[in-house]
């Protein structure tokens, strides 16, 4: 059947359009949300139309189920998400040490903040490693293996730019030159001219190899100098005046060191010396036999269309990675202005754009913006450009705690972190394996200071499907820990009703105990009594009975259901005299259930029997007159009530056929007698050694 | 990126009128014009039918799943004016109670909060809402908000539960026929109009009370014939609404996530929209988030929201 409906995405992510071809039968469509953000579709009849005939029906009956994807869910990312959520955690964890008590300056959380954002990105570059590891067993034709190249892409952007917002905010140096850490972050990302210099030093002849020259200027944009030198050594005129001058040149070009004790303005007049000296010796002529070293000379003295020529070619900038500016940026930046500050940098950066002459993608945006030193608008765009959360919540997070002393970023910041850590959070509680993690995030969302866990931690944890006792017990767990009484309550009840209706009466006990619910314990403790009446074994219930402690005074009919099982203990034990003073009482005090007499009063038998048969006749009596005069009773009224059942229904007589009620009817006769004979003994035992008190004893009953 | 994760063939011979997954995610009952309600199990993307309960005499407009603390209850509510509660019973689907105290189509069913006990609200197109409570003696006792809404009463929706002092509030929403949205509270013994919401110009098609964010605040959410959909936000009665931009269509339905944070809306025009409450309160469609800020801003509506209101008792 051909579908009716084609569901096509629009825009980003979460928009539904809905082609309809069959307009005139039915208006529209439903969409009834399903679960933290699934949907389902189908199409709407207003209710006051009359149904289209069955013709025009095809594909009425068919239900959309939509979610949305992301590759957060795939197998690659599963190590990365929970990697993410311990570094998460424990910067959470620091950032609360370092809060200042009253009258302490706050702690300098910056290195532990580059060592938090230093893990994130190597979590990524493993992903990126696994990724590619698999990549090499796959068909590049195949869909998967676009998928997880793209994959591959995302990470690898994300990486980028997360690095370059840890130079900018978290480990930034105001006032000071930023240039050597941008060195480091473009030769980490940008690694072809490395990778291509090894293997052209593994070849014979490298100076013949076609990739020579270009490597060498790629190594020079890069401030890669002593690689560029030991390239250069490899050629076979090396020792002649050029080669030299160049490589001297190269050796001898400063570079700013942070902690070296040489201030900006002294490494400047190093610097624009050196720059000088280079330009002497290229506008002298020394390199004009030379073209390839003329042009390095020229990169050297900043000239931009030279620079441009290599930066633009180099086989590692042109890929469609994005950023492809970047290089370029740099060997500027390293050969016009290596004094550069921050605030310089968002300028350079545009000037760069314009001469690569490249279009603006979403990354290149979000790398201008962190240039601007804009975390806000960083913030935003990774909210938007990305198919997920992860490096949103993450990198926000980041930005929230290293900018805290920035009182005019923090406000935003602080509402943006709170709503996209959230957010991230919900991704993740959405996925069937995942939730626990999104759990985790929600805890450190919320006004500071609160330490209540989040309201939608319950409506969170109430939803996870309880597909067995050990996902009952992690969500109680997990309940518990963040003192969610209600959440552990509800479970417990629904696990009981559940085991109830399955006909596992024990467990359903255990879990109505737990939920302190006392009418469902009751409710529970008579079909246990039920069951007893008809098979006289308590099963797998006896062993939660022996151990139910004080727990069983939630309800009445437990109590009595956990005191008849101690009798039967005491029984078994051979304490008759107990066993028989603790049936009584259970029968007087009115715990048992009139229903479960008949089954007391077999009980009795065998210890009324047992007293009986004793030859010793100062044998102590088990049931005393008082007692057995209780029992008489007792047996009385049970017989009087079935008499008046089955005088009025039938229905009743059938319910006296099963198990220990039709045992009890059978041997009524010999319980009587055997009641008589007790009573005959007893008085005589008891009148005979405590004549006076047994006497009064029988008066008053 | 989203994607069909799965469909599911229902198998109905007529329209679909309500699809509600449990309380888990796990089952999902369908309800539609060929009379009957049905019960699948989801698993994995796969699904199978449970059961096809046929009881109703007349096309089922909505079905409604209870707590599962309460076992597998399921209520279905028809254009027959019979409310049935099914019941799950080691694997057998029967129908436990029936309701016939509407005299016309009972248009919307929807189960309390579980902290009430076992509970529900069906709202009738003779204008009436009942309120069916289980007792302690294993019966359903019914209270009627008789002429709820003039016309006829579309939809109904229960507040999360709040407790205050020890008791926790019965608060209802109900949308009708006479454009009104109306809140209802339950104080000694009976239902009394708590606020008598004006804002859609037509008929109300559906109100959807918004799961708790522990704020205090109630959210709701109306949709109307008028092509609008209001958001309303109360403290202690007094509510103000704020406008979703306009929609080409009427719009069907509004139903909210587990938690409370995403809106899905839904109508005559074929566009399922996903709306969500950004940081600075502006309502936003996760659409298209880029251009968010100005075009899909929600300006508050306080002059028209903003009602003087007046609790009125229900006779």
């Amino acid at each position: 059947m051909p579908s009716m409906m084609e569901l096509e995405e629009m825009i980003s992510s979460r928009f539904y359009v809905i082609s309809n071809n069959n307009a005139e039968n039915y208006r529209g469509h439903y969409a009834q949300s399903v679960g933290v953000h699934s949907l389902a579709v189908y199409p709407a009849l207003q209710p006051s139309m009359p149904t289209p005939s069955a013709e025009a029906n095809k594909g009425v009956s068919i239900i959309q189920h939509l979610s949305p994807k992301s590759w957060l869910f795939s197998r690659h990312s599963r190590q990365l998400v929970n990697e993410a959520m311990g570094t998460f955690r424990s910067l959470q964890g620091m950032v609360e040490d370092a809060t200042p008590r009253e009258g302490d300056d706050p702690l300098d959380l910056t290195s532990a903040l580059i060592n938090k954002s230093r893990e994130y990105r190597s979590m990524l570059q493993a992903c990126v490693c696994s990724l590619n590891s698999d990549l090499d067993k796959l068909e590049p034709d195949s869909d998967e293996y676009q998928e997880m190249a793209g994959q591959c892409q995302l990470l690898y952007k994300m990486e980028l730019l997360l690095g370059l917002v840890e130079i900018i905010f978290v480990d930034s140096r105001p006032g000071s030159l930023i240039l050597s850490q941008l060195v480091c972050w473009v030769r980490l990302h940008y690694p072809a001219c490395t990778e291509q210099m090894v293997k052209i030093m593994a070849e014979e002849d490298p100076s013949q190899h076609n990739l020579y020259w270009q490597t060498i200027y790629e190594l020079v944009c890069q401030g890669r100098m002593s690689d560029a030198r030991q390239m250069l050594q490899q050629h076979p005129y090396c020792h002649t005046d050029a080669f030299v001058a160049i490589e001297e040149i190269l050796r001898k070009m400063p570079t700013y060191q942070l902690y070296s004790g040489v201030s900006d303005g002294e490494f400047m007049l190093r610097w624009q010396h050196w720059q000088a000296e280079c330009e002497n010796r290229l506008q002298g002529g020394e390199f004009a036999a030379w073209s390839h070293l003329k042009k390095l000379a020229e990169i050297m003295c900043g000239n931009s269309a030279s620079i441009l020529s290599v930066t633009m070619c180099g086989e590692g900038n042109r890929n469609d990675r994005g950023g492809c500016w970047v290089p370029h940026l740099l060997a500027t930046l390293l050969f016009t202005q290596p004094n550069v500050k921050l605030h310089r940098l968002h300028d350079a950066a545009t000037r760069a754009i314009t001469e690569c002459c490249v279009k603006l993608s979403a990354l290149d945006a979000l790398l201008l913006s962190a240039m601007q030193g804009d975390a806000l608008q960083v913030v935003r765009g990774c909210q938007q450009t990305l198919d997920n959360l992860w490096l949103g919540a993450h990198l926000t997070d980041l930005l929230h705690h290293a900018l805290a002393s920035q009182r005019h970023t923090q406000l935003s910041l602080a509402a943006m972190r709170e709503s996209i850590v959230q957010d991230y959070a919900l991704e993740l509680a959405g996925h069937p394996s995942l939730w626990q993690v999104g759990i985790v995030y929600l805890d450190y969302c919320g006004t500071e200071g609160v330490k209540d866990a989040s309201p939608l931690t319950s409506l969170l944890l109430e939803r996870v499907p309880l597909t067995s006792d050990a996902k009952a017990h992690k969500v109680i767990n997990m309940a518990e820990q963040r003192n969610l009484e209600h959440v552990v309550r509800g479970v417990c009840r629904v696990m009981g009703r559940r085991a109830a209706n399955e006909g596992r009466l024990a467990a359903a006990i255990w879990w109505a105990v737990r939920a302190k619910d006392a009418p469902f314990t009751s409710h529970t403790a008579h079909q246990v009594l039920h069951r007893y009446l008809t098979s006289g074994e308590f099963q797998s219930s006896a062993l939660l009975l022996d151990h139910l402690g004080p727990t069983m005074l939630l309800s009445e009919t437990l109590t009595f259901l956990g005191k008849y099982r101690e009798f039967h203990s005491l029984y078994n034990r051979g304490d008759r005299k107990q066993a028989a003073d603790l049936l009584v009482t259970l029968i007087s005090s009115k715990l048992a259930p009139q229903y479960f007499w008949p089954v007391l009063l077999l009980d009795v038998l065998p210890l009324l029997q047992s007293s009986e048969d004793s030859q010793d006749k100062d044998d102590e009596i088990v049931v005393t007159a008082a007692h057995t005069y209780e029992l008489m009773y007792c047996l009385n009224s049970v017989v009087d009530k079935f008499q008046r059942d089955n005088s009025r229904d039938r229905g009743s007589a059938v319910a006296m056929e099963c198990g220990l009620v039709r045992a009890f009817t059978q041997r009524e006769h010999e319980l009587r007698t055997c009641l008589a004979h007790n009573l005959a003994r007893a008085i005589v035992t008891e009148s005979s050694s405590h004549s006076v008190t047994a006497m009064s004893g029988i008066s008053a009953a | 990126m989203v994607s069909i994760v799965s469909q599911v063939e229902t198998g109905h011979e007529d329209m679909i009128h309500d699809a509600q997954m449990d309380y888990y995610g796990t089952r999902l009952a369908t309800c539609s014009s060929d009379r009957t309600v049905r019960v699948f199990e989801v698993r994995k993307g796969e699904q199978s039918l449970v059961a096809s309960l046929r009881e109703h005499e007349g096309p089922v407009w909505q079905v409604a799943w209870a707590h599962p603390m309460y076992g597998r209850l399921l209520a279905s509510c028809g254009y027959d004016r019979k409310l049935i509660i099914w019941q799950e019973d080691q694997s057998t689907w029967r129908s436990i109670y029936t309701y016939t105290e509407h005299t016309s189509s009972i248009n919307s069913v929807c189960w309390a909060p579980h902290e009430l006990g076992l509970m529900l609200a069906c709202a009738s197109s003779d204008g009436s809402v009942s309120v069916l409570t289980y007792t302690a003696a294993h019966t359903w006792h019914a209270v009627k908000i008789t002429n709820a809404h003039n016309v006829g009463c579309n939809a109904v929706s229960w507040a999360p539960a709040v407790s205050s002092g020890g008791l926790t509030q019965q608060r209802l929403v109900t949308g009708g026929c006479d454009s009104y949205v109306k809140i209802w509270r339950y104080e000694s013994g009976e239902w009394v109009e708590e606020a008598k919401l004006e804002g859609h110009s037509d008929w109300v098609r559906d109100v959807a009370w918004a799961p708790s964010c522990g704020l205090g605040t109630s959210v709701i959410a109306s949709c109307s014939q008028d092509c609008r959909v209001l958001i309303w936000t109360g403290d202690n009665g007094q509510f103000r609404s704020k406008e979703l931009p306009s929609f080409a269509d009427v719009i069907w339905h509004v139903s909210w996530s587990v938690t409370g944070n995403i809106l899905a809306v839904s109508g005559g025009d074929n566009r399922v929209s996903l709306w969500k409450e950004n940081t600075e309160g502006q309502w936003v469609c996760l659409s298209d988030s880029s251009k968010a800020a100005e075009a899909a801003a929600i300006t508050a509506s306080a002059a028209a929201g903003e009602q003087q209101m007046r609790p009125q008792t229900v006779h």
